[in-house]
């Protein structure tokens, strides 16, 4: 059995130093105990950037569907997306739901503290458990939650062989926790199987980083830079701001800088940055698994009803030109599952002016859809079983060749062919 | 009807604009008084229709204006009352003898009404109209003036906080990074006017009250000379708007958390916007009291203040109105005393003391007016109102506790032949597949 250490995190964030040492230190002592069951030295380093733990056997090379998994965020309620009459995604309603399979009726359970928001919600999708999350660090509505079961990406790269830029989390500049759900505290997977993250965040560091090696500032200045970046590297705590981006992902960003400049005031913005984003990585980076947590829909929050349906309308927009750059890529047609699902619904308040101001763990919070459509998925399917949120996780696993052996509910059948 | 005599002439300006020389009535009789016996459970009576009709006025846009007329005209009986305590009167004399006994007090004998002309206005020849809706018209009047004087100041504080709530978040969801500054600014800006405005608009409310007359409201350098003198009663009412506004907010929000909750589908929009009227019907007895409190304070501490300004010589009969003057003559309390000599070192220390008092006050105050500000932010982020939520403070301006949403009261006045539920179910019990 290989081997390998774990950065035990407590609840306040930070590290049992002391503990992981004994632990490490017990786990080297039991590898030599065995003798000939260990395969590999038994302390390991932090992962290389790219590569799986030193230690993995072989792993087979990743020939199943590409997916992309799109979080139909932050919370809309069925009425303005799958309803003909009212949706604001009308190519997503009469169009993209046509080739495949819809869920009219997936629900997030009503189980007690099973929060329908978004933190929640995207960690729902990526490991198929439900789970009472609270912010590491116990600040107020802080939403920084560490998955205990691995994610699907977690689960992907320790059965295939895939590098971390081949599975990605396209993530806004609202929610910038959601940053960190790329792996989880899982003794048997974690950072090593991460995937990694794009992002406005990591462009920032990258590009901090790029100008203080190039001598940008000098000085007082270079210094409080310096502390700028170790800030935002900090905020990774569980890497330990060892997180170096692979090769890959430093040139995708280099080209970024080049088309967009310094100032992040010339690539779009909101939502429409994240369809650009995948866009981009889909041509340099051709990711096997990518995640888009859309989002804005949730400035309905203040009060302002337009937010949330143009929110929408870009989300669909943004789906459009998904769609478009998969049908147009030879590697990509034919072999790309979509997937689109909110991470939670909104109320639907009869006293408030505004009903689907916010999504206080309300029915219509709770009810969601799911659209799947590309090969394997059933055609031109309408499906009115209830079925769980987390389904979404156990069924493209399945179509993905792996099991989430921690996810709980079973596989979508009506959605295979 | 609020009275004010001219101090040239002697003649009464009545609400209908006519002058008469100043007399207890046409005929020169009293009114008979009724006994003691059912005095108490007539008072109690009227009392509680008071109450009710002050309730019902808290729901309608028009009728709150009535509710502020009536407040003024309130409160000008306190202040009255207040100065009646302070004259020591003689035992076995009311103030509602003291009242009756001059046409310029006489409307100030009993509460103010809410429809029927008071008993001067009864007694007037060809005044039948005066008679049965004197009081509406003049509470409407009154409570109009009052309004406009009031939003004049605080308005422009709450138009900002509108703008910087729509256009900051606005620029947000754009991520119009170049304008970022928007919407922060100009509800900072908001937030200091409305603070601004608070320091001066409860006691010139008060002063408006008392003196019956509009103009009065901007009498600047008179209410800001009462609220320094009188900087822990500014200090004292500014807590109770903030402590007052506290339940309110809640009542304003929880119809957020009541749908949240509710399992709403099977009722319809007529029964929805039923159950929201009752329940801020309800809100506005707890409203009413807070607002009557607010001001009960306002009429009280603006009575204090010139009893002692008077009598200190701090205010002078020409700042009084007519109205004010005569009233404080009446009851002996318009002598001026003079200071009493003390030691330097005890004037000095009492100085410095008012001062600093005064300057520790102001801070405070404008912490406490911003913590009403910052409860009216929240719970518009709970539950947006449109415009209403930002533009009116029910405590301080027009006093409307009415927050039912816009749609029900839309749908519910298109009356329907039958019952429909307010959202179609879905039919969860069907396993079936379709094909399109």
């Amino acid at each position: 059995m290989a081997m390998h250490t774990k950065h035990e995190i407590t609840s306040s964030g930070a590290s049992k130093s002391s503990a992981s040492t004994s632990r490490r230190v017990f786990l080297e002592n039991l590898a030599v105990g065995v003798g000939a069951l260990a395969v590999a030295p038994t302390a390991t380093t932090f992962a290389a950037p790219g590569t799986a733990r030193l230690s993995s056997p072989a792993r087979k090379p990743y020939r199943g569907p590409n997916v992309i998994l799109v979080r139909f965020g932050g919370g809309v309620r069925r009425r303005e997306t799958i309803d003909p009459q009212h949706t604001y995604a009308p190519y997503f309603c009469h169009e993209l739901t046509r080739r495949g399979t819809l869920f009219k009726h997936m629900e997030i359970s009503a189980s007690p503290g099973i929060e329908t928001s978004h933190g929640q919600g995207t960690l729902y999708l990526l490991t198929g458990k439900y789970d009472r999350y609270k912010d590491v660090g116990g600040k107020f509505l802080g939403q920084r939650f560490e998955s205990k079961v691995p994610t699907l990406c977690e689960y992907l790269r320790e059965t295939f062989a895939l590098e971390d830029h081949e599975t990605l989390v396209v993530n806004g500049e609202d929610r910038r926790d959601e940053e960190f759900y790329n792996f989880s505290n899982h003794t048997l997977y974690g950072v090593n199987f991460r995937s990694s993250t794009l992002s406005l965040h990591r462009f920032k560091t990258f590009l901090l980083r790029r100008q203080l090696d190039q001598g940008k500032w000098q000085g007082d200045l270079r210094s409080k830079k310096l502390q700028e970046l170790r800030q935002l590297e900090a905020l990774d705590y569980r890497t330990e701001g060892r997180d170096a981006q692979s090769a890959k992902l430093t040139q995708f960003w280099e080209h970024w800088r080049e088309h967009y400049g310094d100032t992040g005031l010339r690539n779009p913005r909101g939502d429409r940055l994240l369809t650009e984003l995948t866009l981009r990585a889909l041509r340099e980076l051709r990711p096997r698994f990518v995640m888009i947590n859309y989002n804005d829909p949730d400035y309905v929050h203040w009060g302002n009803m337009t937010h949330y349906t143009r929110g929408i309308s870009i989300i669909d927009e943004g789906l459009r030109q998904l769609v478009t750059a998969v049908e147009a890529d030879p590697e990509y047609r034919d072999n790309t599952i979509f997937a689109i699902v909110p991470d939670c619904g909104r109320d639907t308040n009869p006293f408030a002016e505004v009903p689907c101001q916010h999504h206080f763990n309300s029915r219509s919070a709770r009810e969601i859809f799911g659209l799947f459509f590309g090969p394997g998925i059933a055609r031109n399917t309408v499906v009115d079983r209830k079925v769980e949120q987390i389904g979404v996780t156990t069924t493209l696993a399945h179509l993905m060749g792996f099991k989430a052996q921690y996810a709980e509910a079973p596989v979508f059948e009506e959605a295979l062919t | 009807m609020i009275v004010e005599r001219s101090r040239d002439s002697g003649a009464v300006a009545l609400s209908g604009g006519q002058s008469r020389p100043a007399a207890i009535a046409t005929d020169g009789s009293v009114p008979s008084q009724p006994s003691a016996q059912n005095f108490l459970w007539r008072r109690m009576l009227i009392g509680a229709w008071k109450f009710v009709v002050g309730v019902v006025c808290t729901q309608s846009f028009l009728l709150s204006i009535v509710l502020a007329g009536w407040m003024q005209r309130w409160m000008q009986r306190v202040v009255v009352q207040q100065w009646w305590r302070r004259s020591r009167p003689t035992a076995g004399t009311s103030f509602r003898d003291f009242c009756l006994a001059d046409a310029q007090t006489y409307p100030l004998g009993h509460w103010p009404n809410w429809v029927r002309g008071d008993h001067y206005d009864r007694g007037q020849p060809s005044s039948r109209c005066r008679c049965w809706f004197g009081s509406l018209a003049a509470n409407f009047r009154v409570g109009l003036s009052v309004l406009l004087n009031t939003w004049v100041l605080t308005l422009p504080g709450c138009a900002l906080w509108l703008f910087a709530w729509y256009d900051g978040w606005n620029n947000s969801f754009n991520k119009g990074y170049e304008q970022y500054w928007v919407g922060p600014i100009t509800g900072w800006l908001g937030v200091l006017l409305f603070i601004g405005a608070m320091y001066y608009v409860p006691m010139a409310q008060a002063r408006q009250a008392a003196t019956g007359d509009w103009r009065s409201f901007y009498d600047f350098r008179l209410i800001a000379r009462l609220v320094r003198r009188e900087w822990f009663g500014s200090l004292v009412l500014a807590s109770l708007y903030v402590i007052g506004s506290l339940p309110l907010a809640v009542l304003k929000t929880l119809p957020v958390a009541l749908g949240v909750g509710l399992s709403w589908d099977r009722f319809t929009e007529k029964q929805l916007h039923s159950m929201t009227s009752a329940y801020f019907l309800a809100c506005g007895g707890v409203f009413l009291g807070v607002l009557a409190l607010t001001r009960y304070f306002a009429a009280r501490l603006y009575a204090r203040a010139i009893y002692d300004g008077v009598q200190a010589g701090v205010v002078s009969e020409d700042d009084l109105s007519a109205f004010e003057w005569e009233t404080l003559h009446r009851l002996g309390l318009s002598r001026v005393y003079p200071p009493k000599l003390r030691p330097a070192l005890v004037r000095s220390a009492a100085w410095l003391g008012t001062r600093a008092g005064q300057a520790t006050a102001a801070t405070l105050l404008s912490v406490l007016w911003f913590s009403f500000v910052a409860q009216v932010f929240i719970s518009e982020f709970f539950n947006r109102n449109a415009a209403k939520g930002w533009l009116n403070q029910p405590l301080v301006q027009l006093p409307w506790f009415n927050f039912t949403p816009g749609h029900l009261q839309v749908n519910s006045s298109h009356r329907r032949t039958r019952s429909t539920p307010a959202c179609p179910t879905a039919d969860d019990n069907v396993r079936r597949r379709h094909r399109w």
